[in-house]
């Protein structure tokens, strides 16, 4: 199930708010992992049984390990076990059909039979979370749970369960037990899931329409067409993720739980070190805190560090998904941030800022063009697509679009920048601005209803035709 | 401070109540099978067997089915689409809203089927030894240019007539581009809500084609004309622009022939008969288009005893509906096929019949676009 749809925001949602607040105390985490197993099982169903499995099994590594803490290395062996199951798991379910088909083209006397095992939705980020309680509970940063549905309910807790942010076991263990619902809270959760509703259905969907009709006349866009075909799908990108966690944080809050951020406006980064900042937070920070720290992170020379970016950045790039364009993604972003800190960073911050805007832009732009095209041939036909003065500035058809897309644009790229919050922050205390923050989540309702409703409205006109 | 508090709420409220109500409505509202502003039918309830909930679509479908059934679905249809509109993409769901009620479709595809389309007719009509005219309709949106939003897709008529033009082979292509473009200027030659041309137009097509093959154009003064309000077609049922006007539609007919027409139509094995090319129990229905002919059928034969002509056989798309009770005042028996639909030889017909002369009438888009004329033999 996903929060952009209707069958969530009219039946799930209005379902589990009403017994979730009616339900006693004690019950009210066994009803948010019941349901969240429901919501997960909608679109999955036979893989509610492997997530199961797989909380099972780290519920009793975390438990084991808490109850022999001071036998530190029964707790190593415990750590290093729960770490193989979870990447094993991992690896069989988003890899496989990879690493036998790329082993089938480096060695192909093997003759492997290629595995194409259907994604279990969500399964890097539940993987991730169960992986950061074990290792939270090892490090003695958290106490872990006694209860099996506490544990569980922190993996398959529905808001973050499909697409993140990836929550760490250290920053809501407490939460799990001890948090109180309140209104002011409620209030914040349901604005802030609004806003990302409207970032998902109103501006993502239509920015990779967008991008989907530019994409579909490739060369003839001209280069002037295919930059806004690119600018538009890291649009999309920003505002279908940064929604998406934005609806998740605000439903967290609905439930009484607070989460970290997860974005930070991306697009005004002056570095790619900063975007990085800025971007997936809850992403960069688990590879930083469970992986890039334990393998030493720059605490055994320059050498070693630089080692140790690349290995974090191919993890980070080959998360994303199995194909080797994730892995270049990853390794792209992994060697210009070597090449800023090392380097360019001194230069940089001399630079005029929208020079340095420009900069990061152009950068993460290409970096898109590389996460959006698995096939090579295509990735490179729409570099040269950018660059080739030959195409001319933009094709007729590209341009029709363009122009019907510019208000929109303009919203998107205005609402990629920190104004509007501010804007916000200011009027916050205004006698009147109640009514508008009625009125703008009516109308976000209305409209948001209207594209969800729509988005099936394909009528059978050729029937009487 | 404590009534601002409370103010504060109020987003949280409205959200609450929005959702809540739309669920219980969804949950407690009758449903209908059948929508008349869309002219289609809703979907069913997904099948709830084991089978389909652990491994089949049971969640799409559910998704389907209740942003079908949800409440207020039309309502929300419609500002969906003057959203869409007003925020810069007009033409989004494939209808333009244009000048004056005009709901014009988006122009065919540049990625069409025209040529292969083209040597598919020409080679039936060669090998068949037949003598075969060729009119294509062009679009709305090329001949109402000036009815169009400003910012539109090219409309690429010229380039495809010339194609046209070069390629029909054996076939006789009757252009009416340029006389539709001027006659467009005094006349209403295509409906403002669906994307069929009128009777006013098929008329001056109808001329044409008596010019072109030699023939006495029945005068206009013969026909007696109805006039009728109310009409939604299909651009409307597409576009969700609800608040656009109802067209007229007009019926053209020549009560000489009253007791001399012979309709039969022939769908999969059986035929019925019919005296009038008329249809009225269509006018009820929002969409009144199908009243010319009963709408889409495999096979139809027209028979007009008054007329002194041979046969023509007609291969056609809905466009021709309207056309043909016109054809019949000079052809004797008219056959008309909807390649959509009839999946025999043609060429049988052909033989059996002994027909010689043959009309081949499409609108630009339908011929552009059309994957059945492949079965053509």
């Amino acid at each position: 199930m996903v929060f952009s749809s209707l069958l969530f925001l009219f039946l799930f949602l209005p379902a589990t708010l009403l017994i979730y607040y009616i339900v006693p105390r004690r019950f009210k985490n066994i009803f948010l992992f019941l349901i969240s197993l429901f919501f997960y099982g909608w679109g999955e169903p036979m893989f509610v049984l492997l997530m199961l499995a797989s909380t099972f099994i780290n519920y009793i590594h975390t438990y084991l390990i808490y109850k022999h803490k001071e036998n530190r290395s029964l707790g190593k062996k415990l750590v290093i076990s729960s770490v193989i199951i979870n990447l094993a798991l991992l690896g069989f379910f988003k890899y496989a059909g990879f690493i036998t088909e790329s082993l089938n083209i480096v060695m192909p006397f093997l003759n492997i039979p290629v595995l194409s095992v259907p994604l279990p939705i969500g399964i890097s980020f539940y993987t991730f979370q169960t992986m950061s309680c074990v290792i939270d509970v090892y490090r003695g940063d958290a106490p872990a749970k006694k209860s099996f549905v506490t544990f569980g309910t922190y993996v398959v807790l529905f808001p973050q369960l499909i697409a993140g942010p990836i929550v760490r076991y250290k920053d809501v263990a407490d939460q799990l037990d001890n948090r109180r619902e309140n209104m002011d809270q409620f209030v914040d959760g349901v604005k802030l899931f609004m806003v990302g509703l409207g970032k998902k259905i109103l501006i993502a969907n239509q920015m990779g329409l967008l991008w989907d009709s530019l994409r579909a006349t490739g060369q003839e866009n001209g280069i002037l067409g295919s930059w806004i075909g690119i600018i538009a799908y890291s649009l999309q990108i920003y505002f279908d993720f940064s929604g998406y966690s934005d609806m998740a944080i605000g439903l967290g809050r609905m439930l009484g739980f607070e989460f970290l951020k997860n974005f930070n406006y991306p697009y005004i980064s002056k570095t790619i070190t900063d975007f990085w900042r800025r971007w997936h937070i809850s992403l960069s920070t688990w590879f930083r805190e469970y992986v890039y720290i334990p393998l030493g992170g720059n605490r055994k020379g320059v050498p070693r560090q630089i080692i140790n970016l690349l290995i974090v950045w191919g993890c980070t790039g080959f998360w994303h998904g199995a194909s080797i364009n994730f892995l270049i993604w990853g390794l792209y972003f992994g060697v210009l941030l070597i090449i800023e800190k090392f380097v360019l960073m001194r230069f940089l911050e001399k630079l005029p800022s929208f020079i340095q805007h420009i900069y990061s832009l152009f950068l993460i732009c290409i970096g898109w063009v590389i996460f959006y095209f698995e096939d090579f041939g295509e990735m490179l036909g729409y570099l040269k697509n950018l660059f080739d003065p030959s195409a001319g500035l933009i094709g007729s058809d590209a341009l029709h679009i363009v122009i019907s897309y510019i208000p929109l644009l303009i919203v998107a790229i205005l609402a990629s920048t920190p104004l509007a919050f501010n804007i916000y922050k200011k009027l916050k205390e205004k006698k009147y601005m109640w009514l508008a923050e009625a009125g703008l989540c009516l109308a976000g309702l209305m409209l948001c209803t209207a594209s969800l409703v729509s988005q099936s409205y394909n009528p059978f006109i050729y029937f009487r035709f | 401070m404590k009534k601002k508090k409370i103010l504060n709420f109020i987003p949280a409220v409205i959200f609450l109540v929005f959702i809540f109500a739309m669920g219980l409505l969804f949950i407690f509202l009758p449903k209908s099978d059948y929508s008349p502003v869309e002219k289609r039918y809703l979907a069913d309830f997904p099948k709830t067997d084991a089978d389909n909930i652990l491994f089949g679509d049971f969640d799409t479908e559910f998704e389907s089915y209740m942003s079908d059934h949800v409440a207020g679905r039309s309502f929300f249809v419609g500002v969906n689409a003057y959203y869409d509109a007003y925020s810069g993409r007009n033409g989004s769901n494939g209808v333009y809203m244009g000048r004056d009620g005009y709901l014009i479709n988006d122009p065919v595809e540049r990625d069409n089927r025209l040529s292969e389309n083209l040597k598919i007719f020409s080679d039936f009509s060669s090998a068949n030894k037949l003598n075969t005219t060729l009119m294509i309709i062009p679009s709305t949106g090329y001949i109402m240019s000036d009815k169009l939003p400003e910012n539109h897709k090219d409309y690429l008529d010229e380039q495809y007539f010339k194609t046209i033009e070069k390629n029909c082979g054996d076939m006789k292509f009757l252009n009416i581009m340029k006389k539709f473009k001027d006659e467009s200027r005094s006349k209403q030659l295509f409906y403002r809500t669906d994307h069929h041309w009128t009777t006013e137009g098929a008329y001056i097509a109808y001329k044409e084609y008596c010019r072109s093959a030699g023939l006495d154009a029945e005068p206009e003064e013969s026909f007696e004309k109805m006039k009728v309000g109310g009409f939604y077609g299909t651009t409307y049922s597409t576009s969700g622009f609800w608040n656009t006007p109802a067209d007229d539609i007009e019926f053209w007919e020549n009560r000489d022939n009253i007791g001399a027409i012979n309709v039969s139509i022939t769908e999969g094995k059986k035929t019925s008969e019919y005296e009038n090319m008329f249809f009225m129990n269509h006018l009820e229905e929002d969409d009144k288009y199908p009243t010319f002919l009963d709408g889409n059928h495999a096979l139809v034969k027209i028979q007009n005893k008054n007329a002194d002509g041979g046969k023509l056989l007609v291969l056609k798309d809905s466009f021709a509906h309207c056309m043909v009770p016109f054809l019949a005042e000079n052809y004797s028996e008219i056959i008309m096929v909807d390649l959509r639909y009839y999946k025999s030889p043609i060429s049988d017909i052909v033989k059996k019949n002994d027909i010689n002369e043959c009309l081949v009438l499409y609108s630009l888009d339908n011929f552009a676009t059309d994957t059945d004329a492949a079965f053509l033999a």
